[in-house]
């Protein structure tokens, strides 16, 4: 009986084990070898050169651009974005005629493909888009083309991708209200504080352990940004938006320097899970979850 | 008291009623645009209402690429995906809630930490996998790769561990066996969440881009979010026509939309699913 049930159990998760071990796991590792190698794809040979693809990496200034750039959009879209998912979220955490429809309506960029709204945010952006329709009313930037400008093509991904997402978070931050107890609120308003006074003093301080967690998965979603980048600018003007996965992508699979391509997976990986890893540890220590 | 209340639904639904309307007016010029003359674009100050409508453009989209094996391709790569990660998801689940075997805590370390892997950085030694598997440019890249899912796994052991085990006894007692437990118990019993998975990784598959991108190159492969794309970076011999573009756009969307309208409450992000994106 023992023996059967171990036997059925191994049996059981040896498919998700062997796929799972087959296309995340393998290739996961296998990063770290071919960022050693020079590895072509076409015959499917490589020779080990030790860490000449990481020297190349530093040496190229387009590399660090795309560091910068991913920081820029991490702190860019991240504090944005959740400062309107907390002010929606608060104005929404109530009884409330029609919040299921600002709730749908907010949320619905994000089940689209980042392709497709992609696409309608070109024109919005462009000279003659709606973006310059609505700031022209206060600003001169008529005939701005916001992402043929290298000072204006990442501020607009940064807003594409705050309204794509913002709804997301919206509803993550929602979520995280509805946890905490009515009746903290309520004493304090007994006691005569306003609701912007409950707002920072009460509510922000029970919602720092989602606030927390949202901009952990913010952070890390924006180091993966890629689709937008690709269809908006090509990394471009000039170098202007390349980040590290549209930088992964021309390495590995326009310039085909496979090598170079592992090296800054490598990089992705560690950063990545090291900021997983960083989550865990600090959650504990950084953040309120109870009085 | 009711001046105050009034003020109070304004502050609220002002706010909200602008943020929805933002939110929306992408969509919207999209279906403007999308019935106007191709150079509709250029024009300042924009025109919302068509001046003419021109319905061709929907036709004409269709026929600029093959649309119709996308939609098809789309649809059933998510399809067989969705399919292969419940049934997998659903076997692995009952094997490490129901049965104790030696090594299964293991196991379970071993399939959520996947969940932390950034997939983007697994792209290149995986592509170099499936070409060594000759499966470049087939429905076999695009659908084994992710036929197992970690976040599916946690999801149905979640489900099924807050099922009471003195149910799975009972069942157990009156002779059901492993099988039956599973797909006449555990399973229906967990429909929420297969619901739940199964419409997270619709969006996610169905809007995927970079795999599709790199792993098929034949226009008859192309999924809808790769067709799109090279829809407006390949110009034509007139130039990109944005009418076109604008209602292949439209309707790579409206189902997607549509469906989400009816599932949404299986989609909502909890602290549970959210980063699976």
């Amino acid at each position: 009986m023992r023996r059967g049930e171990t036997l059925l159990g191994w049996a059981l998760v040896a498919p998700v084990l062997i796929l799972l071990g087959a296309f995340v796991v393998a290739p996961a590792v296998l990063d770290f070898p071919l960022s050693l190698m020079h590895y072509d794809l076409i015959s499917g040979s490589g020779r080990w050169v030790g860490l000449a693809n990481y020297a190349t990496l530093a040496r190229d200034p387009i590399f660090w651009e795309a560091v910068g750039h991913t920081l820029q959009l991490a702190l860019g879209t991240t504090v944005p974005m959740l400062a309107f998912a907390v002010v929606f979220g608060l104005l929404l955490n109530r009884r409330l005629r029609g919040r299921a429809v600002y709730r749908t309506v907010l949320f619905a960029p994000y089940v689209v493909p980042l392709v497709a709204s992609s696409i309608a945010w070109i024109w919005m952006l462009s000279g003659h888009g709606f973006v310059n329709y609505v700031l022209g009313a206060v600003l001169p930037v008529r005939d701005f083309a916001w992402l043929d400008s290298s000072a204006g093509a990442l501020p607009a991904i940064m807003l594409m991708t705050v309204w794509q997402f913002v709804g997301y978070y919206t509803v993550l931050v929602l979520s995280g209200l509805q946890n905490i107890p009515a009746e903290l609120a309520e004493a304090a308003r007994i006691d005569g504080a306003g609701e912007v006074r409950v707002a920072w003093s009460i509510i922000l301080p029970l919602l720092s352990p989602t606030l927390f967690f949202c901009v952990v998965v913010s952070v890390i979603a924006s180091f993966r940004v890629f689709d937008q980048i690709y269809v908006m600018t090509g990394g471009g003007p000039g170098t202007a938006t390349i980040t590290l996965v549209f930088y992964l992508y021309q390495q590995g699979f326009a310039f085909f320097n496979t090598g170079a391509g592992a090296s800054v997976s490598v990089l992705l990986l560690v950063a990545l899970m090291g900021i997983t890893w960083l989550q865990l540890r600090m959650a504990r220590r950084w953040v309120t979850y109870e009085l | 008291m009711t001046a105050r209340r009034a003020g109070g639904a304004v502050l609220v639904h002002g706010p909200m009623v602008v943020a929805a309307v933002l939110v929306a007016v992408p969509f919207l010029w999209l279906v403007s645009l999308s019935l106007q003359e191709p150079q509709a674009v250029f024009r300042f100050p924009p025109r919302f209402i068509p001046e003419r409508f021109v319905w061709s453009s929907y036709p004409d989209a269709w026929r600029a690429l093959p649309f119709g094996r996308m939609y098809v391709n789309s649809i059933l790569t998510s399809a067989l995906i969705i399919g292969g990660q419940v049934v997998t998801s659903c076997l692995a689940a009952y094997g490490l809630t129901q049965l104790r075997f030696r090594g299964r805590h293991l196991a379970f370390l071993f399939i959520i930490s996947t969940m932390m892997v950034p997939i983007q950085a697994t792209f290149i030694p995986a592509y170099v996998i499936v070409s060594r598997l000759g499966w470049v440019d087939t429905y076999w890249a695009l659908v084994v790769p992710f036929v197992a899912s970690g976040f599916g796994v946690f999801l149905m052991r979640q489900a099924f561990m807050v099922v009471p085990r003195t149910l799975v006894e009972a069942a157990r007692i009156d002779g059901a066996g492993h099988w039956t437990i599973l797909t006449r118990l555990l399973v229906p019993l967990a429909r929420p969440a297969i619901i739940t998975l199964a419409a997270l990784s619709f969006t996610f598959h169905y809007n995927d881009f970079f795999w599709p991108l790199i792993v098929t190159n034949s226009a008859g492969m192309r999924t809808l979010p790769v067709g799109l794309a090279t829809m407006i970076l390949t110009e034509g011999s007139h130039g990109t026509q944005w009418n076109q573009v604008m209602a292949a756009d439209v309707f790579t969307v409206a189902p997607l939309l549509a469906a989400f309208v009816l599932l949404q409450r299986y989609l909502a992000p909890t602290s549970l699913t959210a980063g699976v994106k």
